[in-house]
């Protein structure tokens, strides 16, 4: 009983908050960092979902690795590229060719959803559901995945870690500023010529201006 | 009501799809990007579930895997999406078009 409803509470949560990540519910949060905060709230409530499932491992290291790893990628990135307002702000435009592939998208939804509700597919299998069977004791914990880890899936496991490091040594090369296009703000521009040419600094907000005679430069 | 695998597929179907209409609704790089992600926890709960159901850890496993090469494509994708924002400064895919026609 008390599985059923927190299934329900955590299923609606996740699919609300993944709505949220691609159709903001409110008008100012275009923003990538509002969808970016609606897919921590997503990955939360799927790992609730992985702990029903009696999978233990996972649902911590979905915390661990998606929303506390992944996304503090993707906000740390949102961060410093630091998006002008007209670029955040954007409106979705109603073209035909997102309007087809809105309904194409749909109706293949529509068609996956139907098929693992309608009976005949799970037939044969209708003994064995989920909440019929109770799960042993070891199910779902970091030993018995370890096991499997390092047993059965070793080579496996052993290409992701050359998968890691190819992907740490391609991120830093393509991440690598070029010296000779180095993008420079344009006000960090400016305030390093000012100071290049000895001249002094506008006053800040709330400073009485320089006395006359002195050059300022606005 | 129990809840039984179909209830997991659903759930983990209309994930899917709300990524997929992300990532081609979207015109935010960061964004299709995010959607990108989704779809893969929709991968990873169908895994788990169907793991859930067979009584055996293949499915954990294999999320695991999952996890592991979703967090270097983030890696790279992100530097990939850096560097693209510092040549065309901006992040709008439409905009990114040279190859059209």
């Amino acid at each position: 009983m008390a599985e059923t409803i927190l299934f329900w509470i955590f299923a609606v949560a996740a699919v609300l908050s993944a709505l949220a990540v691609v159709f903001p519910p409110f008008p100012r949060a275009r923003d990538p960092i509002h969808s970016a905060i609606a897919l921590v709230a997503c990955f939360f409530f799927v790992a609730a979902t992985y702990a029903l499932l009696s999978a233990h491992l996972l649902a911590v290291l979905q915390v661990l690795v998606y929303a506390g790893a992944i996304m503090v990628l993707f906000i740390f990135v949102i961060m410093l590229l630091n998006l002008q307002q007209d670029e955040s702000r954007e409106l979705p435009k109603i073209g035909l060719f997102k309007v087809v592939s809105a309904l194409a998208v749909l109706s293949t939804g529509a068609a996956l959803v139907l098929a693992f509700v309608g009976e005949d597919l799970l037939a044969p299998i209708q003994g064995q559901l989920v909440a019929e069977v109770p799960a042993p004791e070891t199910y779902g914990t970091l030993e018995s995945v370890g096991k499997l880890l390092f047993n059965k899936y070793l080579l496996p496991f052993e290409l992701t870690s050359v998968l890691l490091l190819v992907a740490i040594v391609g991120s830093v090369i393509i991440a690598k500023r070029d010296p000779r296009s180095t993008f420079v703000p344009e006000a960090v521009r400016a305030r390093t010529a000012r100071e290049r040419h000895g001249k002094r600094l506008p006053p800040r907000p709330g400073e009485r201006p320089a006395p006359v005679g002195e050059e300022v430069v606005n | 009501m129990t809840i039984g695998l179909n209830h997991y597929l659903v759930l983990s179907a209309l994930l899917f799809s709300i990524g997929v209409m992300g990532v081609l609704v979207r015109r935010n790089a960061l964004v299709v990007f995010m959607c990108v992600e989704l779809m893969l926890n929709a991968v990873n709960l169908t895994f788990i579930a169907f793991s859930r159901y067979r009584g055996d850890m293949d499915g954990h496993v294999f999320a695991f895997f999952v996890m592991a090469v979703a967090a270097a494509e983030a890696a790279v994708g992100l530097a990939i999406i850096l560097a693209l924002f510092r040549t065309r400064k901006t992040l709008d895919v439409d905009q990114a078009n040279l190859m059209r026609h």
